[in-house]
């Protein structure tokens, strides 16, 4: 499991012709099955838009670099807008308010984990104020939404003992 | 003239990075905007004030005059860094590659845990060498084409693309279609059809590597057969290595 934050900023290698075509900007999340949709990638040259690599073609996620199967798998967001319909990148996930069914405040979602193996988020990283923060599993949310993340009341059950 | 040095560096890094902002937005609209190149632009912006308030201070320009030469001087800096090919992102990925002595091309990836991807060759779905004739089974796509995602004209191509005598163009626009299927919600939930497409792509990519060389001219003399044969050459090598690597795990 590794935080959406500490993937940022690693070389993207391809495995055909051991190229670095980028570095890993963020991740696309399917807001609906939790899955990760794909990788974004800051390519080399800095006038160039980023792109996405679907997470079928990454090879391996490592602490010093990621792999992916070619130049091709890298996808213009221009000419592929599915993309974004399907999943929201997490930076967009990052600030919003995580607030419970029964209409409590948890605080404001910070980070999500990921399960490499899977590819999928497994919980959601919660600061409340200048306390701990309260992890948040993914089976718990309800609703990934623009401005805020709805979860179940269960979700602060901790919190009130 | 603190005051006059802080206001033109400051007023350069805001005009810079408000162009830089409005141009991706205009050139990419609906896309995140990337971050080093945020930081880029404003790292010039400065860099440039610095320089030029400077030259300005020497040659007594207006406040007008040493905006506009800023300017000229962010965008010659950054032409010419794009044609040198520098990369600051990059230098140290290569910095750690020689420290590692790995040589000039950071090409060891042997230290990257390989957890997110199956090998389509060990699966018993998907044909680990192409027909005979160097076909895949185009069944399994037509068998998909009652999805939604895709249509029979994509079939088609993708079918078309893949045969002897698919050009650099039908290549391209099959691996659009493909991407668009790979991130598809629905069938990007189906391991087998993933495993099926991710293998597809493989294969198409091989016939666009050898295809592009042909067409930059570097392989004039490669006639339809040899192509073929590098196609199966570039997969065997990859093939061979992948199949290397999940026999050690």
């Amino acid at each position: 499991m590794i935080r959406a934050y500490e993937l940022m900023g690693r070389p993207v290698i391809t495995v055909d012709e051991g190229v670095i075509v980028g570095e890993t900007a963020g991740v696309i999340i399917d807001t609906a099955s939790t899955d990760v949709a794909a990788l974004i990638v800051n390519v080399i040259g800095r006038f160039t838009p980023p792109k996405a690599v679907p997470y079928a073609l990454i090879q391996g996620i490592g602490d010093d670099a990621v792999i992916i199967e070619n130049a091709s798998s890298l996808a213009d967001f221009g000419a592929l807008p599915e993309i974004l319909d399907i999943g929201r990148p997490d930076s967009e996930i990052r600030g919003i308010k995580a607030i419970t069914r029964t209409g409590r405040l948890l605080g404001i979602v910070v980070d999500l984990m990921i399960d490499l193996d899977a590819g999928k988020v497994v919980a959601y990283e919660v600061q409340d104020g200048a306390d701990a923060a309260l992890l948040v599993r993914a089976e718990q949310v309800i609703t990934v939404g623009r401005q805020a993340l709805i979860t179940t009341a269960e979700a602060c059950a901790h919190i009130a003992e | 003239m603190f005051h006059f040095a802080m206001s033109t560096v400051s007023m350069s890094v805001c005009i810079t990075l408000t162009i830089a902002v409005i141009a991706h937005a205009t050139l990419n609209y609906g896309t995140p905007a990337p971050r080093p190149f945020l930081i880029y632009s404003g790292a010039v912006a400065a860099a440039s004030s610095v320089t030029v308030i400077g030259l300005a201070l020497v040659a007594r320009l207006s406040i007008t005059q040493t905006l506009m030469l800023t300017m000229a001087f962010a965008v010659v800096l950054a032409l010419l860094c794009e044609y040198a090919g520098v990369d600051v992102r990059v230098a140290p990925v290569y910095l750690a590659a020689r420290a590692a002595g790995a040589g000039e091309k950071y090409d060891r990836v042997g230290m990257v845990n390989s957890v997110t991807w199956a090998p389509a060759a060990i699966s018993g779905s998907v044909p680990e060498r192409p027909d005979e004739d160097g076909d895949l089974h185009t069944d399994t796509l037509f068998d998909y084409a009652r999805l939604p995602a895709i249509s029979c004209e994509e079939c088609e191509l993708l079918a078309r693309a893949q045969r002897e005598g698919a050009d650099l163009h039908e290549v391209d626009r099959a691996l659009a279609v493909l991407m668009r299927l790979l991130i598809h919600p629905t069938l990007a939930r189906d391991p087998d059809l993933t495993r099926y497409l991710v293998d597809f792509q493989r294969r198409l990519h091989a016939r666009r590597a050898v295809l592009s060389m042909q067409a930059s001219g570097q392989g004039d003399d490669i006639g339809q057969s040899a192509v073929q044969a590098q196609v199966q050459a570039r997969l065997a090598r990859l093939y061979s290595s992948l199949r290397e690597e999940y026999s050690d795990d």
